[in-house]
């Protein structure tokens, strides 16, 4: 069993290869039909779908059925104020894959461009740029995170921003170092050489180069703000309650863990099983593209 | 080897000087008056802050220093941090540095025990699947190590109570005291190191059990235990201790989660409360002393590092 190289090590981990049986069907057939791209086609099916899925609203209170045990009437069980645990849950990964893709869409659009600058025009903006970066990277990830939310106070959109900005340096990082090796290819010095202006060059020759490990790392990456957002929700500095998110229905559940272990262990689950498949699919895909 | 330690230390300097701008730029791009806050809190949210008589608001910002210029205040706030003064919090007047004094002990206890596990756990695991890859073991590691990475800390130390100390009472719910009540805070603070470690030490054993000194260690007629330890462990321990270092800074930031998760007494308790409170000297002193804790830490495994290994000097 040797390791693929070329993942960043904190998402490496092993998991089984693809099967013997689908080893000559095409790349994207196998990876369309994974384990990993079924579960995360359920998930995103489940959250979009929420209104017709879920049997309860999410904040539809019902003492009478509190704390019930998990049942046909209550996949998952209830919690304190008879709230069905499974609609929540089904709501709430509205919110978690919302603020995942956000939040990672904004972390790669900062990092993306200070990497590409700071990579591509070298002298005092690969200084600046990469100075602001290593003090974020000094920060980090939750602890950068938590500080904003503190600047900004607890809600949903600043939940977002955190994450997303506290996950940036890691795009700029790895983009800056592509970058470096790109910047002195013979087609960019051509171009160079035909008087192409530099954002052009960027457009045309660096980003399109880049685009495979962006696309990989931040695939990833979706899980680790995921994570992040949960447990800043969890602490209670993201979104407020009666609000259906994970980390909340986690910290909820803390309360009543002696009488009512469902109501904590299955949002916990729905975060892992969302990680998981998440981690698993940017691995095939790492594969696939063959990224850095 | 001295000069090196030395340019690593002046090298934490800016970086520790730019964490004191962010923090003290914190109090400063605040969408709230940091004196209306003060105001309310101080009478224990009682005294509605319209009844601060623009004068007292005026007083309280001249004896602050908050009608200087910002750079001017962020020289006098430096000279302030230098000088172990953070400020006193608005809630109970107290001073900010005394505060986080008494609540460090706990954080760096829960720290260190995470880091223990790590270590035990993560180099434990990495090694006996990297020396018999495909065992048991090795299989058992795929396990833990996914756990550790995608499970939320959260939820694996909730989950950890309800099967360790509710359903199996084994060890305390809650609790600070007792050596006991910190074996499962420690577990849940040190797994997702331990499976980062453990995934690194295995695939460098494996890859380092390959080379051709190790076959020429074994022609020489050495015992197995002995090409392991001392010629395939050294270049494995090498870059696991870097990634060791980089864990200590998210353990410490997993302390603020497990203290939750636990009810533990910590600075990371202290922060949180002070960021819901709105209480922002102690936001501003928990930021710093988390960030210098990372920083302190960072270099004393990087010298750490050059005294395994030379060659990361040139």
């Amino acid at each position: 069993m040797v390791d693929r190289p070329s993942i960043p090590s904190r998402f490496a981990f092993a998991l089984p290869r693809p099967g013997r049986a689908w080893a000559n069907a095409p790349a994207w057939l196998r990876l369309a039909l994974s384990p990993s791209t079924i579960g995360l086609a359920a998930i995103v099916f489940l959250a979009a779908f929420a209104g017709f899925i879920a049997p309860y609203g999410p904040a539809e209170v019902d003492p009478i059925n509190a704390l019930m045990p998990p049942s046909a009437d209550y996949l998952m069980g209830t919690d304190l104020f008879g709230r069905d645990v499974f609609s929540r849950v089904v709501y709430g990964g509205q919110l978690s894959l919302t603020i995942g893709l956000t939040a990672t869409a904004i972390g790669a659009t900062i990092g993306v461009l200070a990497g590409v600058a700071s990579g591509y025009f070298g002298s005092w903006t690969d200084g600046v740029a990469m100075r602001v970066m290593d003090v974020l990277l000094a920060f980090p990830g939750t602890l950068m995170a938590i500080v904003i939310v503190a600047v900004l106070g607890p809600s949903t959109i600043n939940l977002i921003l955190a994450v997303g900005i506290a996950s940036s340096p890691g795009y700029a990082r790895l983009v800056r170092s592509l970058t470096l090796r790109l910047r002195h290819a013979d087609y960019v010095t051509a171009a160079e050489i035909t008087g192409v202006g530099p954002w052009t060059i960027i457009a045309r020759h660096v980003l399109p180069n880049l685009r495979n490990s962006v696309i990989v790392y931040a695939t990833l990456d979706i899980a680790t703000v995921i994570l992040i957002a949960a447990g800043l929700g969890f602490l209670g500095l993201g979104t407020k309650p009666p609000t259906p998110e994970w980390g909340l229905m986690v910290a909820d559940g803390r309360e009543t863990l002696q009488i009512a272990w469902w109501v904590t262990f299955f949002p916990g689950l729905a975060i892992l099983v969302t990680t998981l498949c998440i981690y698993a699919f940017g691995e095939r895909l790492a594969d696939i593209l063959d990224a850095k | 080897m001295r000069r090196y330690v030395l340019a690593r230390t002046l090298a934490a300097i800016p970086v520790m000087f730019a964490m004191v701008l962010v923090v003290f730029l914190l109090l400063n791009v605040l969408p709230v008056d940091p004196i209306q806050v003060m105001i309310t809190q101080s009478g224990g949210g009682q005294v509605p802050s319209g009844t601060a008589t623009q004068e007292m608001i005026d007083s309280i910002r001249r004896e602050l220093g908050l009608d200087q210029p910002l750079p001017l205040q962020f020289v006098s706030y430096l000279g302030n941090v230098l000088t172990g003064d953070l400020g006193t919090s608005y809630r109970n007047n107290q001073p900010v540095a005394q505060l986080l004094l008494e609540q460090y002990p706990y954080t760096l206890r829960l720290a260190f025990s995470g880091m223990f596990v790590t270590i035990a756990l993560g180099l434990s695991f990495g090694i006996l699947a990297g020396l018999w890859p495909g065992s048991i073991v090795d299989r058992a590691l795929v396990f833990v190590a996914t756990l550790g990475i995608a499970a939320p800390t959260f939820w694996l130390g909730l989950m950890f109570i309800w099967v360790f100390a509710i359903v199996f009472p084994v060890f305390p719910v809650l609790g600070v005291g007792s050596a006991k009540a910190m074996v499962l805070p420690a577990i849940t603070l040190g797994l997702p190191g331990a499976a980062i470690v453990a995934r690194l030490t295995r695939s460098n054993l494996v890859e380092v059990m390959q080379r051709d000194y190790m076959l020429t260690a074994r022609a020489k007629g050495l015992s197995s235990r002995l090409v392991v330890v001392r010629h395939a462990m050294p270049n494995v321990l090498a870059p696991v201790l870097t990634v060791m270092g980089l864990q200590f800074g998210n353990l410490m930031t997993g302390t603020v989660i497990v203290e939750t998760v636990f009810s533990r007494p910590g600075i990371g308790r202290l922060g949180v409360d002070a960021i819901l409170n709105a209480d922002y000297p102690i936001v501003q002193g928990f930021t710093l002393a988390l960030a210098a804790s990372y920083v302190v830490l960072n270099l004393l495994v990087d010298v750490l590092q050059m005294a395994l290994d030379p060659r990361v000097t040139r």
